[in-house]
């Protein structure tokens, strides 16, 4: 395997990785009631959807 | 791909093992995390397909696949809401993993070109495994995996 041509990828996915784990422990921080959870699902989905309609 | 494919997984896994206890809250953590990967899905998605390197048809499959399961999460996350006991809210995690199951399945006929192919192979299957995970938590069944089916063209 090569070493030198694998690191540009991980480069790439690094920050990908934080991100998503970032946002992901966000979500699982305390506090938050069952109806902020799903409002904040629904907001997602929104986007998703509107995304999904101007692409 | 493949290391693209192990970064989400291993994130989504460090992100099932604290997952709060009760079945309500747990339900709507899946819903949200299934959200958080969708869109982020979405968005490596619309960015490979600027970078030309998914073709237009199938740029288009993914972004009405992708709608399809924000009316399902959506649906899932009103179901649960009104789920007052743990039978309730398996029935809204069931009903949901079997569209998603659908949409997947449907993804590995349609496309061909290996960055899409991976890419909503990720999202769509990050998504059912956020779903799959909870129903098992709570105590039910999900199904298997559905195949991915398929290849370059």
């Amino acid at each position: 395997m090569n070493v030198a041509a694998i690191i540009p990828l991980l480069e790439q996915l690094l920050p990908l990785g934080i991100n998503l784990y970032q946002e992901l422990q966000q979500s699982t921080q305390t506090g938050k009631t069952i109806e902020q959870v799903l409002a904040q699902a629904d907001a997602n989905w929104d986007a998703i959807a509107a995304a999904a309609k101007g692409n | 791909m493949r290391y693209r494919n192990f970064a989400f997984l291993s994130v989504l896994a460090l992100f099932l093992a604290g997952c709060p206890t009760a079945t309500q809250e747990k339900a709507a953590q899946a819903s949200l995390e299934a959200s958080i990967v969708i869109q982020t899905g979405q968005q490596a998605e619309i960015a490979a397909f600027n970078q030309q390197l998914i073709p237009v048809s199938e740029h288009q499959f993914i972004e009405t696949q992708f709608g399809s399961l924000a009316v399902i999460g959506k649906t899932a996350d009103s179901c649960i809401a009104g789920a007052n006991a743990q039978a309730a809210t398996l029935v809204c995690l069931n009903t949901a993993l079997n569209g998603v199951d659908s949409i997947y399945s449907n993804g590995g006929l349609y496309l061909k070109s290996q960055q899409a192919r991976s890419i909503y192979q990720v999202a769509v299957g990050g998504f059912r495994s956020a779903l799959a995970s909870i129903i098992v938590a709570l105590g039910g069944t999900a199904p298997a995996t559905p195949t991915f089916a398929g290849g370059a063209a």
